[in-house]
């Protein structure tokens, strides 16, 4: 049985005044084994995005069903959707979308705010996943105050201090130069090693090189 | 001062002394006052001339002065004035007549006439004032006085037990309010209430728009922030929660410093316009309120911005940047 599932995902945004009907995806059907690392592949405007926001319970699917360890993701009602997402899925953006007014170690913990563990369980893991990445002596630097790589980097941590067995990734490295997008990727490669599963978007054929498989995307279509 | 536990609602005390005295071969009601105290308390009459100063000068009511040809109708010419609106200020303004003579005999001595008081309509009119003591001399009555007029003037003044304390105080005087000054005097405060209860009624509404308003542009400038948050497993309620007690810790902020700014405010304006001297009050009953309703009014005015940020697509959220 496969960890991931999507089963003949269609997605089609309605016509409003000024856009007429678009259909950015077409029967999409993709299957994730537990502990693979999955390079999803496409030129702009495929609708790659739109797939990795689907399969990360955020975007409702016109058509189909995603299945996450047997969970039929857009089953569950809003809440429990919710509660999903912090169990499951660690997200990596392209912005990185870090708060900016926090600092390192808070936006590390942020995933955790919700979560009912006391304060020195919730920091204790955040430095951590801060270890992992390299960013524990940088704890009390707001983002501004960091490098895009340490930025990329701390996203990163924010996505997995969960220990959520599926992180998605959308360009993770599409905003940073080579030398850090390659510090980066090592981090999700260090993830992956230890069995997380990792669903990526990316347009970089260097990336894709380091994935156990690559899943090319064209109008909407697997390719 | 009257020494009365109430003595901090009296605003003046006017005593005085009347009685008749024959002016040019007329008989005319002759008053002897505190020129400082009647002064302030009759604040609408209008002084063509000065305020008395000296013993022998006299304020001269204006059918009295008309009848005595102290006063002529004015062809132009400017009569120094004296306004009592508020406080004594003197300057130039254009009475109906003008003072053509400034001495008479009262009682057989030769008085100084300082000023006319220009037509009232009320029974001043028809009287002469000089200073109290010179009076009670000249009608030889020393010591003696006939009335004490006395001005409370604040807001829900309890003239019931300010007039049965002065009873108490003066027991041989007949002391009585002046049930339609009094009257005159509530309606007004009355009114005043009122006006002040709608103006804040609106200010009130207004600032409920102001924080409406602002909290949506806040949650417009935060769509990003929620995205984020709702994507990384944040539900609806938690959105909720974290901003409304954000809410609420501004909304207490506010009315705390709402509260403590009107106070201040009030303590700085109030004593030009009020007419009694203010004393500041602490009142924890209208602190309570005041917070009470900034908090109350902050978060009704939010909340429905906040529920509608909490219902923001994620995807959506996250791509609107």
């Amino acid at each position: 049985m496969p960890f991931v599932a999507i089963e003949k995902i269609t997605k089609v945004y309605e016509a409003n005044g000024h856009s007429p009907i678009v259909r950015v995806l077409s029967d999409i059907n993709v299957e994730i084994a537990e502990g693979e690392f999955v390079c999803l592949m496409g030129p702009s405007g495929s609708g790659k995005s739109t797939l990795l926001t689907i399969v990360g319970a955020m975007n409702h699917p016109t058509e189909g069903r995603v299945l996450v360890d047997d969970i039929d993701v857009y089953g569950l009602a809003d809440e429990r959707r919710a509660d999903f997402r912090r169990e499951y899925l660690g997200f990596v953006f392209q912005q990185h979308h870090l708060m900016p007014y926090l600092n390192t170690l808070e936006n590390a913990m942020l995933p955790l705010a919700t979560k009912n563990l006391r304060a020195r369980e919730k920091r204790d893991r955040a430095m951590s996943v801060l270890e992992k990445v390299g960013l524990a002596d940088k704890r009390s630097r707001l983002p501004n105050q960091l490098s895009g790589g340490e930025q990329g980097r701390l996203a990163i941590a924010r996505a997995i201090v969960n220990e959520p067995p599926l992180i998605l990734a959308d360009e993770p490295t599409g905003s940073l130069d080579t030398k850090t997008g390659r510090e980066v990727m090592e981090v999700f490669l260090e993830m992956n090693a230890q069995g997380q599963t990792v669903f990526m978007v990316s347009h970089n054929p260097e990336n894709s090189a380091l994935a156990h498989r690559i899943i090319n995307i064209v109008d909407g279509r697997i390719g | 001062m009257l020494d009365i536990p109430y003595r901090n609602r009296i605003s003046n005390v006017s005593p005085k002394l009347l009685g008749a005295v024959g002016v040019d071969g007329r008989e005319v009601l002759l008053a002897g006052v505190d020129f400082d105290s009647e002064l302030t308390l009759k604040r609408w009459w209008h002084i063509a001339g000065r305020k008395p100063e000296a013993e022998k000068e006299l304020l001269v009511g204006y059918e009295v002065a008309r009848a005595l040809t102290l006063i002529e109708p004015a062809s132009g010419a400017a009569q120094q004035h004296i306004s009592h609106r508020g406080s004594h200020q003197s300057g130039e303004d254009q009475f109906q007549f003008k003072i053509v003579r400034d001495r008479v005999k009262l009682a057989g001595q030769d008085h100084q006439v300082a000023g006319v008081i220009s037509q009232t309509g009320g029974p001043e009119d028809g009287m002469i004032f000089g200073s109290l003591a010179h009076v009670q001399s000249l009608l030889n009555k020393p010591g003696q006085l006939s009335l004490i007029e006395v001005s409370a003037l604040c807001k829900d003044c309890p003239i019931g037990d300010i007039v049965s304390q002065i009873s108490e105080r003066i027991p041989h005087a007949k002391v009585s309010a002046i049930q339609q000054s009094v009257r005159a005097r509530s309606e007004t405060v009355d009114r005043l209430t009122r006006f002040s209860a709608v103006v804040s009624a609106v200010v009130l509404a207004i600032g409920a728009l102001m924080i409406f308003t602002t909290m949506m542009g806040s949650v417009i400038e935060r769509t990003k922030e929620i995205g984020v948050l709702r994507a990384i497993g944040f539900r609806r309620s938690h959105i909720i929660k974290g901003l409304m007690i954000e809410v609420a810790v501004i909304s207490l902020l506010g009315g705390l410093l709402g509260w403590a700014a009107g106070l201040l405010a009030s303590w700085l304006t109030l004593p030009y316009f009020a007419e009694t001297r203010v004393v500041f009050e602490f009142q924890p009953v209208l602190a309570v309120v005041a917070i009470a309703a900034g908090l109350v009014i902050g978060t009704i005015s939010s909340f429905y911005p906040i529920v509608r940020a909490s219902r923001l697509d994620p995807s959506e959220a996250v791509r609107s940047v």
